[in-house]
């Protein structure tokens, strides 16, 4: 199913650690998802989001929004430590980052009785299901982000 | 992709039944020009750099195979490769004579490497590879270690671990994009010890390849109830690039599901050039040379034939 989600500047890094977490303990590597959310649009106060719009797995979805609070891909085992000969810190991971991102997602799905749309907002994840990319982010009140030639 | 001046554009509509294509765009390379020549299907699309496995329809591509320069897929594995580029990657010479062994951990063992130290050198050789190519590194893998994890080491760093190698006595395969010439190629094991490796290989996969590292910004691989097969672009973030040398001369045609056929002349591109210039694209070919009119004529024939 198709995600769009809109995620306000200040909280790209989060985000993007979210994705990363997410797409690492769904079978993709962490690059995959480190330069994710990168196309930026805007609301009509000119306020600059970043989004992203993908196919996601249902097994994707499910363990970014219904299996409770993202856990550390167990691929991320943390950095080789020669004097200790162990792993530990740095993770690539930011573990906190990525739930205080998925605390802010708000989701949207198409329904007879659902609600409008979320608007995009300062501290909030808009997530909206189901629509092609433009639309949802139209409806979540954004622009494209206007370019000068 | 920048649009440069002397920019002329032309639109081919589709109409009436075309006669089947005997144009080859591969002519249009004959003399070593550079571009690149994209037809999405499960053939030529797959998941990513890092996954060559090919794509269905509905998955996202990471990467599309250029054909321009002679490339193909055929029964689960890439053709059209280049020519060996490792010294002594056999070891019939009966040492390691091609290689760096600075450290001294790695030893001939009865015609293979193996690691036997653990002063964490690097066991190399400098390919003549070329900044923004794709090789195909493969190799046997002979003995595990008894510890650690040994891995590639790929322009100075490291990649394709032993987790991921398979097997014992399997043939790993990894595909690796070279970021400047003459690149550096060869194992490391810092702690692993004991573990060996032979008949090592790499190749280029010829042509200007289009990827997306990135997950969410890779188009999803479409076919139509007709068929055909295309490349969805979700207007929002998708972006498949190729990359083209810098130059102020080239010529793209592309054509999208419903047969419209585009040629842009006098194109100045440099670098990444993402070639989503339709969001439901079927056909791409670039080539950095203004084409003669019966080329353009033969070209947009060809293209528009595809739908």
């Amino acid at each position: 199913m198709r995600l769009t989600i809109a995620t306000p500047i200040a909280d790209l890094s989060d985000t993007r650690a979210f994705a990363v977490c997410v797409g690492w303990i769904n079978g993709f590597r962490p690059e995959e998802w480190q330069g994710s959310f990168a196309a930026q649009w805007q609301d009509d106060a000119g306020n600059i989001y970043h989004v992203s719009s993908f196919e996601a797995s249902a097994e994707w979805v499910a363990s970014a929004a219904m299996m409770g609070p993202v856990d550390r891909p167990p691929e991320d085992v943390g950095t080789w430590d020669e004097d200790a000969q162990e792993y530990g810190a740095p993770y690539v991971v930011n573990l906190a980052g990525a739930r205080r991102a998925q605390d802010r997602m708000v989701i949207w799905q198409p329904a007879e009785d659902a609600p409008p749309v979320p608007q995009a907002s300062a501290g909030t994840l808009v997530v909206v299901v189901g629509m092609s990319g433009r639309d949802a982010l139209e409806a979540m009140g954004l622009r494209p982000l206007e370019v000068e030639i | 992709m920048r649009l440069g001046l002397g920019l002329s554009i032309t639109v081919r509509m589709k109409g009436g039944t075309a006669a089947p294509p005997a144009f080859d765009p591969a002519s249009l390379f004959a003399s070593g020009e550079e571009g690149a020549w994209y037809e999405p299907s499960p053939e030529t699309a797959f998941l990513s750099t890092t996954n060559l496995t090919p794509c269905d329809v509905g998955d996202s591509c990471g990467f599309l195979l250029d054909k321009s320069q002679g490339a193909g897929y055929s029964d689960g594995a890439f053709t059209g490769l280049g020519s060996e580029l490792v010294t002594n990657g056999d070891f019939e010479t009966g040492d390691l004579t091609g290689w760096e062994n600075s450290g001294g951990d790695f030893v001939y063992d009865s015609g293979f490497v193996r690691d036997t130290g653990t002063t964490g050198t690097v066991f190399r050789q400098q390919l003549a590879t070329q900044a923004g190519k794709l090789y195909k590194v493969e190799f046997d893998y002979v003995a595990s270690p008894s510890n650690g994890t040994p891995s590639l080491s790929w322009e100075g760093s490291r990649t394709f671990y032993a987790t991921d190698w398979g097997s014992l006595g399997s043939r790993p395969v990894v595909y690796l994009r070279a970021t400047q010439d003459n690149s550096y190629f060869g194992f490391e094991g810092r702690i692993a010890v004991n573990w060996a490796v032979d008949n090592i290989s790499v190749k280029e996969l010829p042509g200007n390849h289009a990827t997306q590292v990135t997950a969410d910004a890779r188009p999803i691989l479409r076919q139509t109830a007709g068929g055909l097969y295309y490349l969805e672009d979700d207007e929002v973030n998708d972006v498949l690039n190729w990359t083209a040398p810098a130059d102020t001369d080239y010529t793209i045609s592309y054509v999208n599901t419903a047969g419209t056929v585009t040629t842009l002349t006098g194109q100045s591109l440099s670098g990444a050039t993402n070639i989503l210039l339709d969001p439901a694209i079927v056909g791409y070919v670039a080539v950095d040379r203004a084409l003669t009119a019966g080329e353009t004529t033969d070209l947009e024939s060809y293209l528009e034939g595809l739908t």
